[in-house]
């Protein structure tokens, strides 16, 4: 055995550093190479139980009933559920909500027109009691409490429903207090805490809560929603909340988002499902918001709104040469070209273009008399556009007609002409026929010049297979063509 | 503007040198025959009407009785025009082939002289039909063509030949009167060997 070459678990290591070596880069670079796309922002509002038992809302003994713990994990699920996509960035409403004075400490005024306004209805003081209450449930409001710091809003409109009470107010009482339930719906009282005629209030407020109040808004309303969302940058807010249905209870999932009538904010996917258990709400919650990951328009699935004109129309100088002919020498072909082309997707378009020839002389004027041709190509292509404009490569049938073609090698048939009698008739050759149809392919750009005008620059070559095929003595036409164009909608 | 370009691109491209003889020219003397006795030949003027292609050369030698080959033919000149048979340019020369026969007897009919002409009369009497070449060596601008006459192409490369007559020629002036009287000779010539000019 070799005693420098390492053996054993070092061989190991080594042959796993040499491997990982290789490997790591080979998957880092495949990890850079993934396209990378603007994160989505959504925010999860912590879950609302909206189950709501009139009869439990007072509770006796020494210490109050522990809240359910199921809306905090339905919310745990939903984040978790939702971080699973890369193109979103999750939030819970705290992480994502400006601070209202920016001194860091949320609902400052709110929590202190609370305490000015509890010091005001005890000193029965009730017009400046609601006055406080009322500007403290604005400040609240304003921060978004109602989704950061439940208890102090829910205070807030406790403290307003009871001064109202007091102050004969009910029907602004029973108001104040289903606000209550709506922000923080699992709240319940000490028995005996308020005069018997506040209990019998907030339990009125608490029934009626259940059964009228609309729940289907986190914020109370889809303008307030669509405030939060713009405060805060969310594209989509996700609501779940919990209610009674038919002696049992009901877990909603709603996505809100701006899939409303010019983007206004609006129910962009939602579910419904029966509270069974635990484990099976967190399931369905589960699959409720995978559905709507499986079809929400994410960064990578959108493609972007084109704004580049659908419709080119140029006209151009066109050159044209037969790489194939019967004459000793090439000769050409100058004219006229007209183009239009209507864009049917991003990268294909649909095309057809005019041109009109006239022949020019050979070196030998074998070319006895000259000819006007016509062409018509139809076809499809692909293009390539940008904000300079398109490239594209156009495939399509190509129709030639030509007037006449006549060539002969016979010096007296060009001096006297073709019908002369210095020039005999076998001397001349003509096409016997004057339609050509075949295939054309062409490579171009349009290059914008300023806004809708554009330079074209082209060039294709054409097989004309029709009507005496491949072998055809004139054939193969390569065409060039330069010119100006105007790109519209 | 695109068009322009592209025009005198293409007219650049198809015109070049290849056609520089083509035209008219007229011999500075008049050219006396030596074979008249087989051809009934006078010295006559000549003239050349080409048309240069390449390595290809046509057109007819015309015969006139006067200088500049401005008069007009006609048939009192007898054969005045013959076709150029066959004719090449290679190396900086022309050969040209050309063909023709004469009227040998001085009582032909004159309505009979285009037959005569062409062989196919039957009332005259016709001479041998004599195949003549010249060989021209044309100057740089074209305007001048030197070299001989000769009865083969053999006899015109060989300074020693005795039968090779020397030939210069000018291009005629390109003035309308000239464009006129070409015409009139090119029309002339094919009613000559065709009947009706088509």
């Amino acid at each position: 055995m070799n005693p420098e070459r390492p053996t054993g678990p070092w061989s190991f290591v080594m042959l796993t550093a040499v491997v990982s070596g290789l490997v790591v880069p080979v998957f880092a670079q495949t990890v850079e190479q993934t396209p990378s796309f603007p994160r989505r922002q959504v925010v999860v509002l912590p879950v609302r139980d909206f189950r709501v038992d009139p009869d439990a809302l007072f509770w006796t003994g020494e210490k109050a009933p522990a809240p359910e713990g199921l809306g905090h994990e339905l919310v745990e699920s939903a984040l978790t559920v939702l971080a699973r996509e890369p193109e979103l960035a999750i939030h819970r409403p705290p992480e994502v909500l400006p601070r209202g004075n920016g001194d860091g400490d949320r609902g400052i005024v709110a929590r202190g027109f609370l305490h000015l306004g509890i010091e005001l209805y005890r000193s029965i003081r009730l017009r400046n009691a609601i006055d406080a209450l009322e500007k403290g449930i604005e400040a609240a409001r304003s921060e978004y409490l109602d989704v950061v710091d439940p208890k102090l809003l829910s205070d807030l409109y406790l403290y307003l429903g009871l001064s109202y009470l007091e102050e004969g107010s009910s029907a602004l009482a029973h108001v104040a207090f289903k606000n209550l339930f709506f922000v923080r719906p699992g709240r319940v009282f000490l028995k005996g805490y308020f005069p018997v005629q506040a209990e019998q209030a907030i339990r009125a407020a608490a029934v009626d809560f259940v059964r009228t109040f609309p729940k289907d808004w986190p914020l109370g309303s889809a303008a307030r929603t669509s405030r939060f969302a713009r405060s805060t940058g969310a594209r989509q807010v996700v609501y779940v909340f919990l209610v009674r249905w038919e002696g049992g209870s009901r877990v909603a999932v709603k996505v809100m988002g701006p899939s409303g009538r010019d983007g206004a904010i609006a129910e962009e996917f939602g579910d419904e499902f029966p509270l069974k258990t635990g484990d099976d709400a967190r399931e369905r919650l589960s699959r409720t918001l995978s559905a709507w990951l499986a079809c929400t328009d994410l960064p990578s699935r959108v493609e972007p709104e084109s704004e580049r004109p659908d419709f080119y129309m140029d006209t151009s100088g066109a050159y044209s040469l037969f790489l194939k002919y019967p004459t000793r020498n090439v000769f050409h072909n100058a004219g006229f070209g007209v183009g239009l082309s209507y864009q049917i997707l991003e990268n294909l378009d649909f095309f057809t273009r005019l041109n009109l020839f006239t022949s020019f002389p050979d070196k030998f004027n074998d070319l006895v008399s000259g000819y006007t041709a016509f062409r018509a190509i139809l076809g499809v292509g692909h293009t390539l556009r940008g904000d300079w404009g398109r490239m594209f490569v156009h495939t399509g049938l190509d129709f030639h007609y030509l007037s006449d073609f006549a060539s002969s090698t016979d010096p007296n048939c060009k001096l006297f002409g073709v019908d002369s009698g210095f020039c005999a008739a076998s001397e001349v050759k003509h096409l016997p026929y004057r339609f050509l149809g075949g295939i054309s392919v062409t490579l171009g750009a349009n290059v914008t010049i300023s806004g809708p005008i554009y330079l074209l620059i082209q060039a294709g070559v054409t097989a004309y297979f029709f009507p005496a095929g491949l072998e055809a003595p004139l054939n193969y036409p390569l065409t060039a063509e330069i010119g100006l164009g105007y790109a519209f909608d | 503007m695109t068009l322009s370009i592209l025009a005198v691109v293409t007219l650049a491209m198809g015109c070049g040198d290849s056609r520089f003889l083509t035209g008219r020219y007229c011999s500075h003397s008049v050219v006396d025959i030596p074979w008249e006795d087989a051809s009934g030949l006078e010295a006559k003027y000549l003239a050349l009407e080409i048309g240069h292609y390449g390595p290809d050369l046509g057109g007819m030698v015309g015969f006139h009785g006067q200088a500049h080959c401005r008069v007009a033919m006609s048939f009192a000149d007898r054969c005045p025009c013959s076709d150029i048979v066959d004719g090449f340019y290679s190396n900086g020369k022309a050969t040209i082939w050309f063909s023709f026969e004469y009227i040998a007897q001085e009582d032909c009919e004159e309505s009979d002289q285009s037959l005569a002409c062409l062989g196919e009369g039957r009332e005259c009497e016709w001479g041998e039909p004599l195949l003549l070449v010249m060989v021209l060596t044309p100057s740089e601008s074209g305007e001048l063509l030197a070299g001989h006459l000769c009865p083969t192409e053999k006899c015109c490369n060989d300074s020693e030949c005795k039968d090779r007559i020397p030939l210069e020629f000018e291009k005629t002036s390109t003035s309308e009167k000239d464009f006129e009287i070409a015409e009139e000779h090119r029309n002339f010539c094919q009613e000559l060997y065709f009947g009706e000019v088509p």
